[in-house]
């Protein structure tokens, strides 16, 4: 199974009457399933856009998204929401619900409109409770857990829609290196298992050190993708984010380093 | 918890049904239970049980159930713990929907009795999509904006419906009557009829408990786990609201109840519907009928509108959660 964009354009309507600027233009890219894929680029090149083209949040304007090769359109709102599961940048905690109950809410997908959750979808919850290290407070209110708690609930919950492609937007925003880096160790596990995991990532070492490949977005269109290693050269780097950079090389990748003055 | 509720809530009935102006014992009320429906001759006081006391109390009771359900929804919905039927004027809407069919259709009244809940329905959604229209921000519905929107576009409806009493000259104190809230002219008659709208809602809401837990994570994050979120919206919307009009066209305009027991409620069960739920409506069921047992026997034999006794209760307990939200996220929307 694969989630793919094949010559993709998307247009946001203007709020203000100046015509439809385009977000994505041409762009085409394909995920596998047992790969950690890194989505970098500056701000305002389109990232967010094509999650949400790959969530059908947003229709594409032109092209197409496909799932396991039909057209993302033709899946029912449950059967897609158990094929692609999304970690939003900033979600909204459900509050007043414990964090078990607000993890259970990932089984949605599987349970139903009108369905009441199976013992099956409890052992589903308790594990990916055990993969994201909830479970020591399943019982407290999510809304007073700390960012890096209530990051792995969320990601615990996108764990119990069980997907096939897990879709990160910035996951580690507002996170402090070690719950970074656990992070991205829980999204490489899930791709051990045979899901196919995008990650956008601001954290350009962060993404050559997690991330199998990388697709660099500008402007609304790929201008590179590969091994991390080609993606992040100095001069594309210094070119696409509009600022001088330079790439150290490492045992375990390039390092990038901002030059100043 | 429901059993426990639900227990409370028979204590209360069997209470209520005992004390007033003929002081009933439960041997009173069961006997005309029983007797009604075997047929037999009733005594006099058993008389008083069927005709008066038990539908007032059950109807006492399905109204106070349907507006704490329609509570519950509304704040389920707009993720808002101050959404009320009474607040965001839903309930005013329904109560000038309810008075126009009275006050045109005296002349022949089973046309009003069908017609009231049905005009009433039409003007408390006319209401919902005013007031959610003109509240909606880009964000959502800010809860201050959500209340300015409900008051004001409830005081225009209050506004037309004073002028339609007005107008209606000698039935404007029958109407006005019925509209300030109570339950004295109870008969088996209005409780079948809100019965008739109040427990399918009830089974209805039940069913999508679960897709209100999921409305908690917004409307984007409901609908990336797959809930049609605009299907079950219209839905819950005009279940709510249907509640509210039919107890509005059979009981008039009560305050304050659909916040204050879904609100106390929460804080015993938690938030997730499917237990929320069915307490709410029990207890929501129980309070109006000790609100109504208030307001006919405080200053008896004079009788207090029951609306007044809710507004004089909820109005407090509103103020405490508006400035309890000041202080902290539980009031959601910011």
């Amino acid at each position: 199974m694969t989630l793919e964009v094949r010559e993709v354009t998307a247009r946001y309507p203007a709020r203000d009457g100046n015509g439809h600027a385009a977000a994505l233009t041409g762009v085409t890219l394909r995920l596998e399933p047992g790969e950690v894929v890194g989505l970098i680029g500056p701000n305002g090149s389109g990232k967010s856009t094509l999650l949400r083209l790959l969530t059908r949040q947003l229709a594409p304007a032109e092209g197409r998204v496909l799932l396991a090769g039909r057209d993302i359109g033709g899946y029912g709102r449950f059967a897609l929401a158990r094929r692609v599961a999304l970690v939003s940048q900033e979600p909204e905690v459900p509050t007043g619900f414990t964090v078990r109950e607000a993890v259970a809410m990932g089984r949605a997908p599987h349970v139903g409109l009108l369905g009441s959750p199976k013992a099956e979808d409890d052992s589903v919850v308790e594990e990916a409770m055990r993969a994201t290290g909830t479970l020591s407070f399943a019982h407290r209110r999510i809304e007073t857990l700390s960012g890096g708690e209530r990051q792995r609930a969320v990601f615990a919950r996108a764990l119990a829609q069980q997907p096939a492609f897990l879709l990160l937007d910035e996951p580690t925003n507002h996170l402090d290196l070690r719950y970074q880096v656990e992070l991205l160790t829980y999204a490489r596990r899930q791709a051990s298992q045979g899901s196919g995991v995008l990650a956008v990532l601001h954290d350009l070492n962060l993404a050559a050190r997690s991330c199998d490949r990388l697709v660099m977005l500008s402007a609304g269109r790929v201008v590179a993708q590969g091994a991390p290693a080609a993606v992040l050269d100095a001069e594309l780097l210094s070119a696409t984010f509009g600022t001088r950079v330079e790439a150290l090389s490492t045992e375990d990748g390039p390092l990038i380093v901002p030059r100043f003055g | 918890m429901l059993p426990l509720s639900l227990l409370a809530l028979c204590a209360v009935l069997l209470v209520a049904g005992a004390v007033g102006s003929a002081a009933l014992t439960p041997e009173h009320l069961l006997g005309a239970l029983v007797k009604s429906v075997r047929g037999e001759d009733l005594s006099t006081l058993e008389a008083i049980a069927w005709r008066i006391r038990l539908p007032r109390v059950l109807l006492a009771g399905l109204t106070g159930a349907g507006l704490s359900l329609a509570g519950v929804l509304f704040q389920g919905i707009f993720r808002n713990p101050l959404a009320d039927p009474y607040l965001i004027g839903t309930a005013s809407g329904a109560g000038f929907g309810a008075v126009l069919v009275f006050a045109l259709g005296a002349s022949f009244p089973p046309l009003a009795a069908i017609g009231a809940p049905l005009v009433a329905f039409v003007f408390a959604l006319l209401t919902v999509l005013l007031v959610t229209g003109l509240a909606a921000d880009l964000g959502g519905l800010p809860t201050a904006r959500l209340i300015l929107a409900g008051v004001v576009v409830g005081s225009v409806f209050t506004a037309a419906t004073s002028f339609l009493l007005v107008a209606a000259r000698e039935q404007s104190a029958g109407l006005l009557s019925r509209l300030l809230g109570g339950f004295g002219f109870a008969s088996w008659g209005d409780v079948a009829a809100l019965a008739a709208f109040t427990l399918p809602a009830l089974l209805l809401a039940g069913a999508f408990a679960r897709a209100l837990d999921l409305f908690q994570l917004g409307e984007r994050g409901a609908a990336l786990l797959g809930l049609p979120v605009e299907t079950v919206k219209v839905v819950l919307l005009g279940v709510a609201t249907l509640v509210t009009a039919a107890s509005v066209s059979v009981a008039g305009i009560i305050g304050f109840v659909g916040l204050m027991v879904p609100h106390s409620v929460r804080l015993v069960t938690g938030p997730a519907h499917a237990r929320l739920l069915p307490v709410a409506v029990v207890w929501g069921a129980g309070f109006m009928v000790l609100a109504d047992l208030l307001a006919r026997t405080v200053i008896a034999p004079v009788e207090v509108p029951v609306g007044i006794v809710t507004a004089l209760t909820g109005g407090p307990f509103f103020l405490w959660l508006l400035r309890r939200s000041r202080r902290g996220p539980a009031a959601g929307t910011p």
